[in-house]
């Protein structure tokens, strides 16, 4: 009743929503930094969006079904394939549903774009709980055996609704909470140059870089450390950061910008050399925008968890 | 009336407030009164310093009815009492002790004495989870710099100070603060979900022998024991 890991990729962890209600102990809510695509891939299975999943990035992997499990997979578009006795019987393109006989493998490619996809189990991993959540920044290695009920699904796709803007369009951002005249000045240059996630991204953070970059702002060492929240975007003398969902509680360098709630996901779907521009909006803006998106999400969730639990009646 | 005198407030992205005062002390007071009300709708509240963070869920609460609860919390009305008061018991043998007398012009028991003569207040629990910011160090022991290079290993329990602040490593993790001593005291158990040392607490070390380190390894941390 399990899922076996014979390759992790590179940087594959299980994560759900993440945890509320420690940042007060200095624990960062962690959680999938792709929440919609996370969502997605547990609602392809009938599951609600906390369920534990494998986030997966730049590089896939392969896992090996101990039982007969039912897999979805959604996110950016990954390349996938299902094995079995060395031989490839399907090519899956994401987000969709199958199911896995005993012994059979699903061998996870890289993406042409983006960054992360999530690989679902029906129910949801069934890995250790740690003050609420399954959420885990140790990253999955080769011989691991992740515990999942037995299920099955008939083969789903479905058209990508992931309603992520092109790549194009800037992400939005926020004011503050450092509000001095040299934070907004950096806010205004963040806006208008190109810049590109360097190498050393991570789930903890975003590095961007850019030639035009250089930005003088002597640094205050007196600062003192602030609460910080997922996407919020600190100077640093090596440029700025984006933060993760798996970053510290507490911050110590300026900051001077934050990412709206709803292009959140975006950060995540950031890949080493990926470009990226930045807009301003104002704050009421940004909570429209976030209440929009949430209702979308909710309502298309809701759509495709819906046909699963029909489409099981149906084969019962 | 405002009686919470919030100096500003800012957005801290779209689903959070960062709440400025005037003082460290304020902002605790405050930071007290918050967190024994509850509030339908707000997922954490973090005190940092002068600061203190409101992260709330907008499917549950408006933001700007929020914002008008929460500046009329009465931090009058909360005393120090609803913090706990911690005693830390600490074996002095740190590696930059040696280091910290000579920056300082102290001998090791002055460095000894005063980082245990005082009682510090926690301003924010933050860097890994259950670390402990305490402070303010007195004048004549404030001023050691952090390590050029963090250590790639502090040892959990660890008892560190830079600048004008102290803390304690909860785990084994890196840390450019310098070392001045060990606790034998767990002070994060995770398998329980217990933090014994909140934002907020007041904070004292107690320096103990080594008998005394051995003894009490591996015992969990009780806020409410003064031993």
């Amino acid at each position: 009743m399990s899922l076996f890991v014979v390759e992790p990729g590179i940087r594959s962890t299980i994560q759900d929503l993440g945890r509320t209600g420690y940042r007060a102990f200095g624990v960062p809510p962690g959680g999938a930094f792709d929440r919609e695509s996370h969502a997605l891939a547990a609602a392809l299975l009938g599951d609600d969006s906390n369920s534990a999943c494998i986030e997966i990035a730049l590089l896939g992997g392969c896992f090996e079904a101990l039982d007969p499990t039912a897999i979805a997979l959604a996110g950016a578009p990954f390349q996938a394939r299902i094995e079995r006795g060395g031989v490839v019987i399907k090519e899956l393109h994401p987000p969709f549903a199958t199911s896995l006989a005993s012994g059979d493998r699903i061998r996870i490619g890289g993406t042409p774009s983006g960054c992360r996809c999530y690989l679902a189990v029906a129910g949801g991993f069934q890995t250790r709980i740690i003050l609420g959540s399954r959420s885990s920044e140790k990253p999955l290695a080769s011989g691991d055996i992740l515990p999942a009920r037995s299920s099955f699904t008939i083969t789903r796709y479905m058209r990508s609704p992931i309603s992520h803007a092109s790549p194009d369009k800037p992400i939005r951002i926020v004011e503050g909470p450092a509000d001095d005249p040299a934070a907004r000045s950096v806010l205004k240059r963040l806006c208008e140059i190109e810049w590109t996630a360097s190498l050393d991204s991570d789930r903890v953070g975003v590095r961007l870089q850019s030639e035009q970059g250089d930005i003088d702002w002597d640094e205050d060492p007196e600062r003192p450390s602030a609460p910080v929240a997922p996407g919020a975007i600190q100077w640093t003398k090596k440029g700025p950061i984006v933060l993760g969902v798996a970053a510290g509680t507490m911050g110590g360098y300026a900051h001077f910008a934050h990412v709206i709630n709803a292009d959140l996901d975006r950060v995540g779907g950031l890949a080493p050399g990926d470009r990226v521009r930045f807009e301003r909006i104002e704050c009421g803006e940004a909570r429209r925008i976030d209440r929009e998106r949430s209702r979308e999400r909710i309502s298309l969730l809701k759509r495709v968890s819906a046909t699963y639990q029909s489409i099981n009646h149906e084969t019962d | 009336m405002n009686s919470s005198r919030f100096a500003n407030v800012s957005p801290l992205g779209d689903r959070a407030f960062l709440i400025r005062f005037e003082d460290e002390d304020r902002a605790r007071l405050w930071y007290l009164a918050a967190r024994r009300r509850s509030f339908i709708g707000v997922d954490d509240l973090v005190l940092a310093y002068r600061s203190a963070a409101v992260y709330f869920n907008p499917d549950r609460v408006d933001p700007d009815a929020l914002l008008i609860d929460l500046e009329s919390i009465d931090a009058r009305a909360v005393h120090d009492h609803s913090a706990a008061a911690i005693v830390l018991p600490v074996l002095y043998d740190g590696v930059d002790l040696p280091f910290a007398a000579e920056r300082l012009g102290l001998s090791i028991n002055d460095v000894i004495n005063e980082h245990a003569s005082r009682v510090y207040h926690v301003f924010a629990i933050g860097f890994q989870p259950g670390f402990p910011y305490a402070g303010y160090l007195s004048e004549r022991l404030a001023g050691i710099p952090r390590l050029e290079s963090p250590r790639t290993r502090t040892p959990a329990g660890s008892v560190a100070v830079a600048g004008r602040q102290t803390g304690v490593y909860p785990n084994d993790s890196p840390g450019g603060w310098r070392i001045l001593g060990r606790t034998p005291l767990r002070i994060v158990d995770f398998d329980r979900e217990f933090f014994p040392i909140r934002a907020g607490d007041s904070l004292r070390f107690r320096s103990i022998d080594r008998d005394e380190f051995e003894r009490r390894e591996g015992e969990l941390l009780d806020p409410h024991s003064n031993k």
